[in-house]
């Protein structure tokens, strides 16, 4: 979904326009945001909960993360279609099943800037092979134990890919918490499982125990 | 059922509400070059008085948006290490001292432009529409209009080439 904002309508200047849109990029999408009324558990609809989801990404989104699910879903030797949607404002990445169809929600600006804290560009890459790892495991009431699923499959992944298991594990040990969350482990716990999924991908081994829908 | 990477998932609103606080207000900087592109100033505007001065404050704005770019892509990293701590300290000082520089930028624009339209006609050239619209009004037609999807062209996420993904 695009819509467009007449950069004369935001503060009627071109400096103040140029300026302005680097450091309160919220104000000047204030008035034309393209705030898409998406539900998870409902689709599109005009009664849903405001998402800040801006779209949904093409195949040869410019994002890039279509074509890094599908180089994630080449490694791990899946054929699973996804609904790819691009958020903003989120500060994360979800994983949802609606409407029978497997969903994943991007927070792109945030993966960048998790990149950068992080210090490494596959923190971005741990993130959504994560995400994808939330729908090989499987879902269940143990938040935690999803948690820790998804981590080991990301786990896997990276090391697939040609990640350093140093480098595999330093988004979580830049965001993650300190200790337990109602949701999710903390994030020495959720390191530790990465680091597991790696070296089982070194060693070419698969533990299915993270994994409810396996086999 | 939806699951989130980290913390607050079943309510992304909490994230959004949150999502400053954990990584201290970040400057976009990394899009100065779309601004930059639309900068409009030319030689014949700097032509008048107001249009060198219009000139020169987008010279300044062009400086501030590179310096926030260079600190932020490099100086910062390279500085920090990939310490969090650090770089959120980092951070936190390019964003203030960033929106201060902006603050200052906007003032003195909005003060060039009242200047401007009082003065005589020979520096009403500042945007004044060839097409006879009011005197003084700043000429917006070189603007294009922005396409939200072209935020995302900014950002784009890359399986790095090294084990270690460093840029």
């Amino acid at each position: 979904m695009t819509h467009s904002v007449s950069r004369r309508h935001v503060c009627g200047g071109l400096l103040c326009m140029g300026v302005l849109r680097l450091v309160a990029p919220a104000n000047a999408q204030g008035q034309g945001r393209p705030i898409c009324r998406f539900s998870i558990d409902g689709g599109w609809s005009n009664d849903a909960p405001a998402e800040y989801i801006t779209r949904r990404a093409r195949r040869n989104d410019v994002s890039g993360v279509p074509q890094v699910v599908e180089r994630i879903k080449g490694e791990l030797g899946i054929q699973v279609d996804f609904d790819i949607y691009i958020a903003e404002e989120e500060d994360n990445a979800m994983a949802a099943v609606a409407n029978g169809r497997r969903i994943l929600i991007v927070d792109v600006g945030f993966l960048e800037r998790l990149n950068v804290i992080a210090g490494t560009g596959w923190g971005a890459i741990q993130v959504i092979a994560h995400e994808v790892g939330h729908h090989i495991a499987g879902f269940s009431a143990a938040s935690h134990r999803n948690e820790l699923n998804a981590d080991y499959w990301s786990g896997q992944t990276l090391q697939r890919l040609g990640a350093a298991r140093t480098a595999a594990t330093r988004a979580i040990m830049a965001f993650g918490t300190e200790v337990d969350t109602p949701s999710h482990p903390n994030k020495y716990r959720r390191a530790a499982t990465i680091e597991r999924g790696w070296d089982d991908a070194s060693r070419g081994v698969i533990d299915y125990a993270f994994c409810m829908d396996c086999r | 059922m939806i699951i989130g990477y980290q913390r607050c998932s079943s309510d992304p609103r909490e994230c959004r509400q949150s999502g400053d606080a954990r990584l201290g207000a970040r400057p976009r900087v990394g899009r100065y070059v779309l601004v930059l592109s639309l900068l409009f100033a030319t030689h014949a505007s700097a032509q008048s008085t107001c249009g060198q001065a219009v000139w020169q404050l987008q010279q300044y704005a062009i400086n501030v948006n590179g310096i926030a770019s260079a600190e932020y892509y490099q100086g910062i990293p390279a500085r920090c290490a990939g310490n969090p701590i650090c770089m959120q300290a980092w951070l936190g000082q390019l964003n203030a001292w960033y929106v201060q520089q902006t603050a200052l930028v906007n003032n003195w624009y909005a003060q060039l432009v009242l200047q401007c339209t009082q003065q005589g006609p020979g520096n009403r050239r500042l945007g004044r529409r060839p097409g006879g619209d009011r005197p003084g009004e700043i000429d917006i037609t070189p603007i294009e209009d922005l396409e939200i999807d072209d935020e995302d062209r900014a950002v784009r996420i890359r399986i790095p080439s090294t084990p270690n993904g460093f840029r």
